[in-house]
């Protein structure tokens, strides 16, 4: 085992999580490195930090808060479960519309990309969320053809504010290379691997595509 | 009957609450309030959103109380249920704000200290409570997925099968979310005991010199 694999083994190691076998070869390498050792050691120097946060307790119970609102809502229902016929109805209907309106925008994208200023109209209509893991943008065959010609794109996303600049470094301010998904000019374009750590659940917007020599 | 429910598991008594037993949620709800409260707290960062946060969640669980499927843990729906609720409300309401480390104590107000523990003199209070406050930030510096997991892991003492039931993905993946949380917070951490470390020497280097002017020709 080399460092890099055991010290990805560290944490799971103190909280107990590995088999056995990979415990003993963490084990076997920590007796010969002295860099996994210390490392092991400024986990347990952290976990004991994070002791210090003490337990809260509610200031009041909220529990017969709670039991009043239930109370007063079982006596407005008549089948106990209408609720939750009521919550599934709301969301097939929501689903349906989100179907109605995703169908809608791709018919009002294929629209957009028609006019002399490509680039600009790029910028303006794309949406597509990047998720962690890549994915592809199926871009309009005028779009093709007349505007992104190069293999290699730019993508601006936002939604940026909310979230720390993180101390760790990631370049948030520059966009983020992309190549067409098969390498060829023209086809669809691949969005870049992203760390779902920087992505946590929702995925990032894409602002625009910057088709011509970079940001 | 109430010393009866109170024996009662907690599937038992969801069981219960299933067939419309009120005193049965009551007692669920009682038993998880300030589990739940803590694991709200130490995901959102702030108390009083937190029991707010609490109210929506027991609601939650009544109001689906018809997907409770027997099978599995009720402790384990009960997190799923409230690490919802928290995510939500989180996007919502934009509160997924990272908090700097330098920021002074008073420019947080929103987030609130209920302990004080008894038998500690008052520079150790302020010690504890200044490293309480430094924990609770780096940690809500944290990605929203790694908090969660390790809140459920470190705080809730849940195991990673079990946090990834109630999350919904793989071992792996939560194995993966619990280390770098662990190198973050130690690296968040790290610092400050180094801004610590060289304020004591400073300190002491004053003293000295002091001394040495007291002391001297």
């Amino acid at each position: 085992m080399n460092c890099r694999k055991a010290i990805r083994q560290l944490p799971a190691y103190l909280d107990r999580e590995l088999t056995e076998g990979e415990r003993k070869d963490v084990e076997q390498h920590l007796e010969v490195c002295l860099f996994c050792s210390t490392e092991l050691s400024a986990l347990r120097t952290t976990s004991r930090m994070l002791d210090s946060w003490d337990a809260a307790s509610p200031r009041r119970s909220r529990v017969a808060d709670v039991m009043g609102q239930v109370r007063a809502e079982e006596q407005g229902v008549v089948h106990p479960h209408a609720n939750l016929w009521a919550g599934r109805l709301t969301v097939l209907a929501l689903r349906a519309a989100a179907v109605f309106v995703f169908l809608a925008g791709s018919v009002m994208f294929s629209a957009h990309f028609t006019g002399e200023n490509g680039a600009e109209k790029i910028s303006a209509g794309l949406d597509e969320k990047l998720q962690p893991g890549g994915g592809l943008i199926a871009l309009d065959e005028d779009v093709r053809q007349n505007y992104i010609k190069p293999s290699e794109f730019w993508l601006a996303v936002r939604g940026m504010e909310d979230r720390a600049r993180p101390a760790w470094g990631y370049p948030w301010d520059n966009p983020l290379r992309a190549v067409t998904s098969d390498g060829v000019p023209g086809s669809s374009v691949r969005l870049p691997v992203v760390d779902h750590t920087y992505f946590p659940g929702e995925g990032m917007p894409v602002e625009s595509i910057i088709p011509m020599g970079g940001p | 009957m109430k010393q009866a429910l109170e024996c009662l598991s907690d599937e038992e008594a969801m069981c219960l609450v299933q067939r419309g037993d009120m005193e049965a949620f009551a007692l669920l709800a009682h038993r998880y309030e300030p589990k739940l409260l803590n694991f709200l707290y130490r995901f959102v960062g702030n108390a009083a959103q937190a029991e707010d946060l609490v109210q929506a969640t027991l609601l939650k669980v009544y109001r689906s109380r018809g997907r409770f499927r027997g099978s599995g843990r009720f402790s384990t729906w009960l997190y799923t249920i409230a690490a919802n609720v928290a995510r939500d409300y989180l996007r919502k309401t934009k509160k997924y704000r990272f908090v700097s480390l330098d920021t002074p104590v008073g420019e947080n107000s929103n987030i609130i200290d209920f302990f004080e523990a008894e038998g500690e003199s008052a520079a150790q209070r302020v010690e504890r409570k200044e490293m309480a406050r430094i924990v609770r930030l780096a940690i809500l510096r944290l990605p929203r997925e790694q908090r969660l997991a390790i809140v459920l892991s470190h705080y809730e003492n849940l195991g990673y099968d079990e946090i990834a039931r109630v999350l919904k993905c793989s071992k792996g993946t939560i194995k993966s979310r619990v280390f770098r949380a662990k190198m973050k917070l130690k690296e968040f951490l790290a610092d400050y005991m180094a801004g610590k470390e060289v304020a004591k020497k400073d300190e002491l280097q004053e003293s000295d010199t002091t001394t040495a002017s007291l002391f001297g020709p």
